[in-house]
C-alpha cells in the first residue's frame, strides 16, 4: 500500500498531543519492511509487555506491509502510560502510523535504532495520545528497561 | 486563573517566592532534554536595561541585583528528584526601576536538536510562596507541547504589593527569541 492511496490526514510533530474521539482508537501502520508491533504499559516502577487480544487493551490485525492496531482505552488502567512501539533485529523501517479519528499521521523514517516508540496513550481527564518517536539503539530490551 | 488575569500575591508578610522547574530524564536515544529557567526584570517601558535585568543559568546572570533574584544552577538532564532548576526571588529587594518580572522556561538548543516541550516527559513550572504554598503551576508537556520556550507568568508591582498573572505565551524561537523582545541581544 502506498501512502498516496489512503487519506492520512494532518502530519503530527513528534511531541504533539491530541485527544482521540471517545471509544476505541484505530491505527493503520504501514511499512516497507518486516517489524513487530508491541504495546508496553509502564509506570514509575515497572514496565510490562501487554498481551494482545479481542478483549485486551489492544489487538493487531496483520496484512502485507503493515497492520491495523485497535487500542481500547476502556480496557486500560488510568494510572499507567501505554507505549505502542515497533522493533526489528536490524533497525526500524520507514513507518507511517495513521490514526483514524481524528485523521492524523506520524511518519517515522528508517533508523539504525532497533526499536521505536510510535504513540503513547495516557489518561489526563480524558485519554490522550502523544506522538512519541523515541528511538532505542538497544532495541526492545532498551525500550523495556527505560 | 485565566490567562492575563491579575491577582494580588498573598505573601503572608514574607515576599520571598520560588520558581521551580522539573522534568523527567529522557529515556530514549539522542540528546537529553535540557530545560532552562529564566527571569526577566522589566522597567516601565517593558524592556530590560542592564545585564542584571536577566537572571538565568549563564555565568554572570545567576545572582542579580545583590541577590534579589538567584538562580541555583543549571540542570541539563532532568535527573534530580523534585524541582530540577530553581530561582529564588525576594520581591522586597527588587530595585525600584523594575515594574514587572517575567518568568520564562525554555529548551536549550531546542531547534538544533529538533525538540519541543511535548517531547519532554513530566515537564512543569511552578511558583511557590516562601512557606511552600503553590501559587501557580503549568504542565509544560501538555500546555506548551509545540513550543521551545514559554513566557509562563508575570509578577508586577502594584500600589498594594505585587500581583501575579499567568501568561502562558509559547514561542518556537527558544530563550534567544524571547529575551530579544525585551532588549537583550543573545550571544
Amino acid at each position: 500500500m502506498e501512502p498516496d492511496d489512503i487519506e492520512i490526514g494532518r502530519p503530527l510533530q513528534v511531541g504533539e498531543r491530541i485527544q482521540p474521539v471517545a471509544g476505541d482508537i484505530r491505527i493503520m501502520i504501514d511499512s516497507d519492511q518486516d517489524h513487530e508491533v508491541i504495546l508496553i504499559a509502564r509506570d514509575e516502577e515497572r514496565t510490562e509487555i501487554v498481551d494482545a487480544g479481542p478483549d485486551a487493551p489492544y489487538s493487531v490485525e496483520r496484512y502485507d506491509h503493515g497492520c491495523e492496531v485497535t487500542i481500547r482505552p476502556s480496557r486500560m488502567i488510568g494510572d499507567l502510560r501505554y507505549v505502542l512501539g515497533a522493533y526489528s533485529s536490524n533497525g526500524t523501517p520507514n513507518i507511517l502510523a495513521t490514526i483514524s479519528d481524528p485523521r492524523v499521521h506520524l511518519a517515522l523514517p528508517r533508523s539504525d535504532s532497533a526499536a521505536v516508540s510510535i504513540y503513547e496513550f495516557y489518561e489526563k481527564q480524558d485519554w490522550r495520545i502523544k506522538a512519541d518517536g523515541g528511538r532505542y539503539a538497544g532495541g526492545l530490551q532498551a525500550m523495556l528497561s527505560s | 486563573m485565566k490567562k492575563n488575569e491579575q491577582r494580588l500575591l498573598d505573601t503572608h508578610g514574607d515576599a520571598r517566592i520560588t520558581v521551580g522547574v522539573g522534568w523527567h530524564k529522557k529515556r530514549s536515544d539522542g540528546p537529553s532534554h535540557d530545560l532552562d529557567t529564566s527571569v526577566l526584570l522589566l522597567s516601565a517601558d517593558g524592556q530590560c536595561h542592564e545585564m542584571q535585568d536577566l537572571c538565568c543559568y549563564k555565568p554572570g546572570h545567576r545572582t542579580v541585583h545583590g541577590g534579589a533574584v538567584i538562580h541555583y544552577g543549571d540542570e541539563t538532564q532532568g535527573a534530580k528528584t523534585g524541582d530540577d532548576e530553581r530561582i529564588d526571588i525576594n520581591l522586597d529587594r527588587i530595585p525600584d526601576h523594575v515594574t514587572r518580572l517575567l518568568v520564562v522556561v525554555s529548551i536549550h538548543h531546542a531547534n538544533a536538536r529538533q525538540q519541543n516541550f511535548g517531547q519532554v516527559n513530566g515537564a512543569y513550572v511552578r511558583i511557590l510562596a516562601h512557606d511552600g504554598r503553590e501559587i501557580a503551576s503549568c504542565d509544560l508537556s501538555e500546555e506548551a507541547s509545540a513550543f521551545t520556550a514559554i513566557e509562563f507568568c508575570e509578577i508586577s508591582r502594584k500600589h498594594e504589593g505585587w500581583a501575579f498573572a499567568p501568561i502562558e505565551k509559547g514561542s518556537s524561537q527558544g530563550l534567544a527569541g524571547v529575551i530579544s523582545q525585551y532588549g537583550f541581544n543573545p550571544r
